[in-house]
This record gives C-alpha cells, structure tokens and sequence, in this order.
C-alpha cells in the first residue's frame, strides 16, 4: 500500500468524526488588523461609533474573517513545527501518515450573522466527505470538513465547507 | 473605498450581465506576513522566500483566504450597507506571489426572489497581471428590494 493510499484509507475511516472547541473572543482589535492586512478600509470594520450608528454593537468582522484564522490557540513551539512551518500534530494527518504534500482545494462559506467584536465563539468540526481522483502525477485524495461557527447560544455565523487535497 | 457614499444597490435595478466595479489589490511581502500573523498561520511558505524557492516558486505565495479577501471585499463594496453576503465559494487555480496586481472582477449571473428575499448570483474571478485567472468563485447577495 502506498502512503497516499494509506492517507486516503485514513480518510474514509474519519468520515463522521466531530470535534467540539471553544476558540475565545473575536476582539475588535482582531478584527482592526484583520481589515488593515486586507487593505480593507469599510468603516464598519474599524470604526465603533459609525457601526454603532447602524444598528451594531460595536464593530463587526469582515465576512470571511472567523473561517482564515488557521489557529486560535497559543500555537506550538518551533521544534512541534514541520520544516513547512505547518504543526506535526493536530492535523488532519497523523505523525505515521506524514511526507504527503497537503494543500486546499476550495472553500464554499455560508455567513449567517455578522460577528461583532466582543463575540464569544465556538467551533464544530466535522468530517463530512472523502474521495479519492486517478491525478496525472498518481492518485489524490480528497478530504472534506464542514466548520460551523457559532456562540454558546447555538446561534450560527458562519458554516464553511473546506476541502483538503493529499497528493 | 467600499460604497457608504454612492446610492445603495437595490434589486428592482440590478441585471443579469451587469458587472461589478473592479477592485485591485497590490500585493506586497508585509502584506502576507501581516496576514499570516492576524490569522496565526505559520505555513513558511507565505514568509520565507527561501523555502518557497526550495519548493519550485518563485516567491513567497498569496495566502489562499487572502485571495478570498479580496474576492469578499470586491462584493461588501458593492452591496453596501444594506445588502449581505450569503455564500461565497472560492477555488484557488494558480498560485500568485507579492509585487502581483490582482483584480477582482464580478457579473450577475442570475437574479431571483426566494422566501421575500431578493438574491442574485455572482460570477467572480480574480486574475493576474498577466490575465490568467488565479481564483474564480461565485458569491450570493442578498440586496434591499426597492
């Protein structure tokens, strides 16, 4: 059995794993540096009293911002990192599956509600969907997880679909 | 500058074929190592254009969810306040370095009442300076009918 063939039998057993965590506060500074490094100057990503002025709470998050951040934890130290930079555990790969080169392949977000600063976010993660497609270079394997936002209310703002190729 | 001056977008108006205004975006390296930095991604290959070279590119790389902030913000300038962003799909087809100009384009591709809502369906693209498509998506709008 080749590696990718045994990361596409990993897959195909993770189909309906679900993981519940508890990411914090999505803060208005956040979401102010989140606005600069995109070079998006909406005011109602950066100034509070204009988003108050439309009905807002405080500022709120730019869309897509709660489905980019790749990691709302501490993060690890350099030597628990991959020569990529990528984290060697908490992947969707465990430390025996490595060597594959992992990449995404698309993102379909649904946005339900804006986020306001101060929000107090969850995260559901679920494997939804696996395959696997003959490439010109062998065969790759296709993962498919469904992140769903959302506070301890179970009130929804946003449900993103990603979908992660090993190759 | 996203639309907070101009007349609100409204549906009775909108067409099916009609374009969004463009919006370019200037890449640059501080810009990827801020946005690597606010989204706490450590991926090297966005910040060390060593190991980017190692890896067959010719530079550090334009993060995948950056392309899809511009093709985000190309769609909240034009809906305004009042519209909102449903879903936005994003698929990333080549890849794009610091220095690019990328431009963000959008066109109505279709434009329906569902539930009292009035939503129309967007085809985005965002391409290079050489006019090769670095990221297609479609987006759903939901605008102020009147």
């Amino acid at each position: 059995m080749t590696l990718i063939e045994k990361v596409a039998e990993h897959f195909k057993a993770s189909i309906g794993q679900k993981n519940e965590e508890h990411l914090g506060i999505m803060s208005g500074l956040m979401i102010q540096r989140y606005a600069l490094a995109i070079g998006d100057d909406n005011p109602l990503y950066h100034d509070q009293e204009y988003a108050r002025q439309r009905g807002y709470a405080d500022i709120i998050a730019p869309p897509n911002m709660v489905a980019s951040i790749m990691d709302w934890t501490v993060g690890l130290k350099e030597e628990d990192l991959h020569e990529d930079g990528t984290p060697k555990t908490g992947g969707i790969l465990p430390p025996s599956l490595q060597g594959v080169r992992v990449m995404g392949g698309g993102e379909m977000k649904k946005f339900y509600n804006p986020i306001v600063a101060g929000t107090d976010l969850y995260l559901t993660t679920e494997v939804i969907d696996t395959h696997v497609k003959e490439g010109k270079k062998g065969l790759i394997a296709f993962l498919v997880l469904k992140n769903t936002y959302k506070d301890e209310k179970e009130k929804i703002y946003c449900i993103s679909e990603r979908t992660v190729i090993a190759r | 500058m996203p639309n907070t001056k101009l007349d609100q977008v409204v549906f009775r108006e909108i067409h099916v074929g009609d374009e969004l205004p463009v919006l370019k975006k200037n890449t640059t390296t501080l810009q990827l190592f801020r946005y690597s930095a606010i989204t706490w991604n450590t991926h090297r290959i966005h910040y060390d254009k060593d190991y980017a070279v190692k890896e067959g590119y010719p530079n550090v790389l334009v993060h995948s969810h950056l392309h899809g902030a511009f093709l985000t913000q190309l769609c909240t300038d034009w809906m305004g306040e009042k519209g909102e962003l449903k879903s936005l799909e994003v698929n990333i087809k080549r890849f794009a370095v610091p220095g690019e100009t990328l431009t963000c384009k959008g066109i109505i591709v279709e434009k329906k009442m569902e539930n009292g809502e009035g939503l129309v369906t967007v085809d985005l693209k965002e391409i290079n300076e050489k006019g090769e498509v670095c990221a297609p998506g479609r987006a759903v709008i939901k605008l102020p009918l009147e």
